[in-house]
């Protein structure tokens, strides 16, 4: 009967790839060969007894060397059908040339080796038509040729030899997925060793499950994301062919348990692109793999089906939702999703409850341990809640029996993991950002130098970037936004100030002097623009630029309780000043600001006054070509302001340049060359001041002008 | 009255806000939630009370009475007064905010009053949150529910929070004196804390001897409930008002013992208002006044290694305010005497294999739970600059050397007092205790503690708290010392179990799991050390003021 139905579909296929073929139609066609593929495998999977059972290497129906050979062909066949059902879906030129040059190969041993693969599985030759799971074979081979031959006939360009080399390399990978897990007992008997207890073989086992991990991911992460989504699908995919591998009988054969349930969410999931099922996974799951990996509930030996199975079904139930999410497939959750996969682990939960009660009236099922006392026996204290707190209802013959109180606390406790579950989850993504943002920012750092080395043109990076600027300050476009402001605190501000020039830089309360010179200095980033120092760019070259600058800072920044003269000297070192200049120094800026009597107190007992003149020296130490000063004259008496003044012009006449802010327009006028206004962010403008003179204009007269038009 | 009420008001929530973000709940929905899950934590708290007290009474035999009770109320308001009496110090005499304060248009009562309202407000949370869950647990637990003992706790978590502040506030007073006193008399005060640091060596060594050789602890059941009985009741002797406060909830004498509770707190008012008050202004403006401090002669001196500028500038700072040392590495400081306690009482101890285990690993777990809890310097290393780090933003050549220099110093304090714990821990042990597990497991605290040194800095490096610093010089919500001192437990707790779980495999050789134990705390070291240098490297000179 299902001759009849095959043959002619078989025929009617053949004209259809011969005369009939349209673009759009292959692509359908492919399509529902992938799908024939996929209910033909997973029949034949299902309906088979364990290839173990029949076959052994010895003592089989077949020779030792046509075992292997069989064994060979069945693993080839199931990786190649893994990439049948997916190809058509995704754009993968590999799967394409496995389809192409791989399947007619592995399709070719199946035509050879027909009759010893058939007698593996039924026995006898004769039996091999009364069988249903036969068509199943035979559906799913032939839509693998069709699928081929469409795939063949419209070939129009071979490959290129590195996508040869990929094909090789992925169907090579494709190859452990689908392993038959009856292959290790065939080839190498029993193991003599149960993976449990933390034996060798189950730690390797661990192990395995961990590193795997970071190794898919490192291989795949630049990918493209549909080559990232048919990684998931066809692992998915394998997931469940491997789960199909073994026969279950009966109702304890249902895949209820949460990793075999998982399994089959997973494949839709990753298929259909369902995210409530997928975080269903990704939080309940996972950790039930990760539990059920550590602490295996088996006893067989490690080569035996059952062992095998249980490990390739908890350690894709493990990987995959993690890999999902590391690769980008699925975002990062929100607590939105927490909540619904919260929702259905409770309904399904509610779920096993009422299956276990119901079943166990036929036979003797535990779905996710709910039943029996597996946890109980590992929890002492939980045996006799389970036992002294059940429910029993009837419903005709049946008797159906709830461990209620038990089974809350297991739901209570299992709710407790998964929320510990996504504080691990996030203390992770917050840790592999962090590391990402590590690795993007010392790459930056790299580049940044070698970008210096070329606009140096093979200069050393000690020498200034640029040499027509030695003699002056340079800012060119300069903005500056903080965090995420959306108004700039300075934009577009430029300016040069040369050698010989005490500059004044006025404006009010928050126009912008401060986080100039605070970028200038080195203290601030620049946001964007260039500012350079004697012809050194302070981002670029900032040892450099910086051991040219003296700089006083508004807020007095001071150790308090280093003595005057141990913070000078601190500094001194900081700058590389030989003995005998600091000390010449020392003793000339001590003796001109009058500190003679307090320089090796603490600065802690200093007046605001003192603290002033010992920063001032400081930045004097190491006779900087460029002095930058924020507010200097604020809050002092007039004697100690006089001396700075005083100081800052003999620093100007000496050759360097002086440039300081101030809200003091008389102490501007008086001692500065040339002025800048900047009001709100913006250069207002920029005057030499004799030329105001000439014009009668006074400095409070033109920044009450430019403050006038500002705020207008 | 109504002006003085208002000052009052915005004086109270302007101190509460400087340390806490206040805000209106956004909707209705949000103050429900929130509501709701305050309610289940104190049914957690409630829950947890009643059943640790059910274990007391139940399974140790500790008699349900209003000893019991007052036992825990004295137990808990002791330490609400010790934290009291530490935070009022501070806070009243020596904070930054006095001078502020004290300039607003309002008296300085009205200052002083806001300071206790504040400590008050904290006390009543607190109480709220805790103290009435546990007084509920306990009446569940001891099946006295009833719509007075609910009254009664009530009005008790209202009351017992006056009782720790107004004692606090006057108890400041006499330990402000003293302090002043020490500041000035450097000598009696080192002497005092080495009379301090030796008087409780010996009280220790003295409470050592009284255990029992060999210690049976199953054996000792009946001698320790007796012990807690006889504590429990020696306690209530000593509980002073606190005994009447037992006896309102259990409901005997109740007129009586109200006019007490009552009269005390009245009398504790009446002392604050005619003692602590009119001191108050006198005390907190003397501490603004500038310091006479003595000088320091030196001669001028170059470095040419920024390494070792920044070490000499360490060190000075150091030396130069012990009492942040101190409380930097308090931990540090008393695990010697933790070592020694656990020794003595390990040592006595009749172990099996696995209790040899549990002896050295727990060593470790101890020695590293204090050491991490003591890396504050090298989590605030950035932000305790506060406005002085311009000074290594403007410097030219390698200022991430100072990070090094910071951390070098924690190394070797931290790892010296570590080997010293394991050293006299060792030479303690005269009993079977394996010496060279406690070797290598005093090799693997110091390279882990060092690794979270380096984590601790680099969790500092990334979240500066510069400017909080600068501004207020403290930091009042220390999230990176929390999150080290968290990272520090976890890690600690991560390592104990590991090594146990080498120690309890036996299919290694010793010789293998010693490698193993070894190649775990390197490998964390050298991990630790590879990262922190790159993240130093790369965001170091980011960090901005």
């Amino acid at each position: 009967m299902v001759l009849t139905v095959l043959i002619p579909s078989a025929v009617l296929l053949t004209i259809y790839i011969l005369f009939l073929r349209k673009k759009n139609l292959d692509e359908k066609m492919l399509k529902v060969l992938g799908v024939i593929v996929f209910i033909g495998y997973s029949l034949q999977l299902w309906y088979r007894l364990p290839l173990d059972r029949t076959v052994a290497l010895r003592g089989g129906p077949l020779s030792p060397f046509m075992t292997v050979v069989v064994v060979i062909v069945r693993w080839l066949t199931g990786a190649l059908a893994l990439v049948g059902i997916s190809s058509p879906f995704f754009k993968s030129k590999s799967f394409k040339n496995i389809m192409i040059f791989i399947s007619p190969f592995v399709l070719l041993l199946n035509l050879i080796f027909f009759k010893q693969n058939n007698i593996a599985y039924f026995g006898e030759q004769s039996l091999f038509f009364t069988e249903a799971r036969f068509y199943a074979i035979l559906a799913m081979l032939i839509a693998l040729s069709v699928e081929t031959g469409i795939l063949i006939l419209n070939l129009k360009k071979l490959p290129t030899r590195r996508e040869v080399g990929k094909m090789f390399l992925v169907f090579f990978l494709l190859l452990p997925t689908m392993f038959p897990q009856a292959g290790l007992r065939i080839f190498f008997g029993r193991l003599g060793s149960v993976t449990n207890d933390f034996t060798l073989v189950h730690r390797l086992t661990v192990y395995f499950s961990f590193l795997i991990m970071p190794v898919i991911y490192i291989f795949m992460k630049n990918e493209s994301m549909d080559n990232k989504r048919l990684l998931l699908v066809v692992l998915s995919i394998s997931s469940v062919f491997q789960f199909l591998y073994v026969k279950r009988d009966g109702l304890a054969g249902l895949p209820f348990h949460l990793c075999n349930t998982a399994l089959f969410l997973m494949l839709i999931s990753f298929v259909f692109n369902s995210k409530s099922t997928f975080y269903f996974n990704y939080f309940v799951n996972v950790l039930g793999a990760l539990c059920a990996i550590i602490l295996p509930n088996i006893s067989e030996d490690a080569f035996t089906l059952g062992s095998v199975g249980f490990w390739y079904n908890h350690i894709y139930a493990f990987i995959l939702p993690i890999l999902a999410v590391a690769l980008g497939v699925f975002p990062r959750p929100v607590f939105k999703m927490m909540r619904s996969a919260i929702l259905i682990f409770t309904i399904y939960f509610v779920s096993m409850m009422i299956v276990n009660a119901w079943f166990n009236n036929y036979t003797k099922v535990d779905y996710f341990f709910l039943y029996s006392d597996f946890l109980a026996r590992k929890f002492p204290f939980a045996h006799d809640i389970r036992d002294n707190n059940i429910l029993y209802f009837t419903g005709g013959d049946l008797v159906f029996k709830f461990y209620w109180l038990y089974n809350l606390l297991i739901y209570i406790g299992f709710i407790i993991l998964m929320f510990l579950a996504w504080a691990v989850y996030d203390y992770l993504f917050k840790v592999a950002d962090a590391h990402g943002a590590l690795r993007m920012k010392l790459k930056k750092d790299r580049m940044d130098i070698l970008q210096l080395r070329k606009e140096l043109r093979g200069r050393p990076l000690t020498e200034p970037l640029n040499l027509e600027g030695v003699n002056m300050i340079k800012i060119e476009n300069f903005t500056k936004i903080y965090g995420n402001a959306k108004k700039p605190a300075v934009e577009d501000f430029s300016l040069e100030v040369y050698s010989g020039e005490v500059f004044g830089f006025i404006g009010h309360n928050g126009a912008g002097k401060s986080t100039t010179i605070k970028s200038l200095v080195g203290i601030q980033s620049i946001t964007s623009g260039r500012m350079e120092i004697a012809g050194y760019d302070i981002a670029k070259q900032p040892i450099e630029a910086k051991l040219r600058i003296g700089y006083v800072s508004d807020n007095h920044a001071v150790y308090e309780r280093l003595t005057g003269r141990e913070y000078i000297n601190y500094v001194a070192d900081l700058y590389l000043v030989p003995q005998e200049e600091r000390d010449e120094r020392i003793e000339k800026y001590v003796r001109m600001f009058n500190l003679e009597h307090a320089i090796d107190n603490e600065i802690k007992s200093y007046s605001h006054g003192m603290r002033q003149k010992i920063v001032v020296i400081a930045s004097l130490i190491h006779n900087p070509k460029v002095w930058i000063l924020d507010e200097p004259l604020t809050g002092l008496d007039p004697m100690s302001s006089y001396q700075i003044k005083k100081c800052m012009r003999e620093h100007a006449d000496n050759g360097n340049i002086v440039f300081f802010s101030s809200h003091v327009i008389e102490v501007v006028e008086k001692i500065c060359d040339r002025i800048a206004i900047i009001s709100d962010g913006k250069l207002q403008g920029i005057y030499r001041l004799d030329d105001l003179k000439e014009e009668g204009i006074s400095l409070e007269e033109l920044y009450m002008r430019h403050a006038k038009e500002q705020w207008a | 009255m109504k002006a003085a009420y208002k000052r009052l008001k915005i004086m109270t929530l302007l101190q509460i806000s400087n340390k806490h973000k206040l805000k209106k709940p956004e909707n209705i929905k949000a103050l429900i939630a929130k509501g709701a899950i305050r309610f289940f934590f104190m049914l957690v708290i409630a829950a947890a009370c009643a059943g640790l007290l059910m274990l007391l009474v139940d399974i140790i035999g500790i008699p349900k009475n209003a000893n019991l009770l007052t036992f825990f109320i004295v137990i808990l308001q002791a330490f609400s007064i010790l934290a009291c009496t530490m935070g009022l110090s501070e806070n009243l005499y020596l904070a930054k905010d006095n001078p502020i304060l004290l300039s607003y248009p309002a008296l300085p009562n009205e200052v002083f009053i806001s300071k206790l309202l504040v400590y008050f407000i904290y006390e009543f949370i607190k109480s709220f949150s805790f103290i009435l869950p546990f007084f509920l647990g306990f009446g569940f637990a001891l099946k006295m529910l009833s719509p007075a003992y609910i009254l009664n706790s009530l009005l008790m978590t209202i009351i017992l929070p006056f009782f720790p502040v107004l004692i606090g506030a006057l108890v400041t007073i006499p330990l402000v004196y003293l302090r002043r006193f020490l500041r000035f008399h450097p000598l009696i005060k080192f002497f005092l804390t080495l009379v301090l640091f030796g008087g409780g060596f010996v009280l220790l060594t003295r409470l050592v001897k009284l255990l029992p050789d060999p210690l049976r602890i199953l054996a000792m059941y009946d001698i320790f409930v007796d012990q807690m009985k006889a504590i429990i009741v020696s306690v209530n002797k000593w509980s002073l008002f606190y005994g009447h406060v037992g006896n309102i909830f259990f409901g005997t004498g109740t007129g009586l013992d109200y006019l007490i509770v009552f009269g005390i707190l009245l009398a504790l008012v009446l002392l604050i208002v005619f003692v602590s008050r009119p001191l108050y202004f006198k005390m907190a403006s003397r501490t603004s006044e500038q310091a006479n401090l003595k000088a320091h002669k030196q001669a001028n001196k170059a470095h040419k290694n920024t390494f070792l500028t920044f070490l000499r500038k360490e060190w000075i700072l150091t030396i130069r305010n012990p009492s942040e040392f101190i409380n930097n590495y308090s931990f540090i400081f008393a695990l010697p005497y933790v070592f020694y306690l656990m020794m003595s009482i390990f040592v006595r101890v009749d172990r099996n294999e696995l209790g040899d285990i549990m002896t050295v690993t727990f060593s470790m777990l101890i020695a590293l739970l204090m050491a991490t809890a003591s890396n504050t310097a090298s989590a605030m290393a950035v932000s305790a600059e506060g406005q002085e780090f311009v000074l290594v933003k403007i410097a030219p050549g390698k200022t991430s050397n100072m990070a090094w220099a910071k951390i070098l110093f924690n190394f070797v304090f931290s790892s010296l007092m570590i080997a010293l714990s394991y050293l006299l821990f060792i030479l303690l042990a005269e009993h079977a205790i394996w010496k060279a597990d406690l070797f290598l497991m005093m090799f693997c605290t110091i390279l882990i503690n060092s690794g979270m040194v380096l984590w601790s800095f680099q969790i500092d490096m990334l979240n500066p708290k510069l400017r909080e610093y600068a501004a207020t010089g403290a930091l009042a919500h220390a999230q990176n010392y929390s999150r080290s001192i968290l990272l520090g437990f976890l890690w600690s707790i991560f390592f104990t179990a590991l090594f146990i779980l080498f120690y309890i495999d036996k299919s290694s050789t010793v010789a293998l799991r010693n490698l193993k134990i070894i190649a775990s705390a390197v490998a964390f070291f050298l991990a630790r050390i590879y990262l922190f240098s790159r993240y130093l490297r790369a965001y170091f000179k980011e960090i901005e003021f």
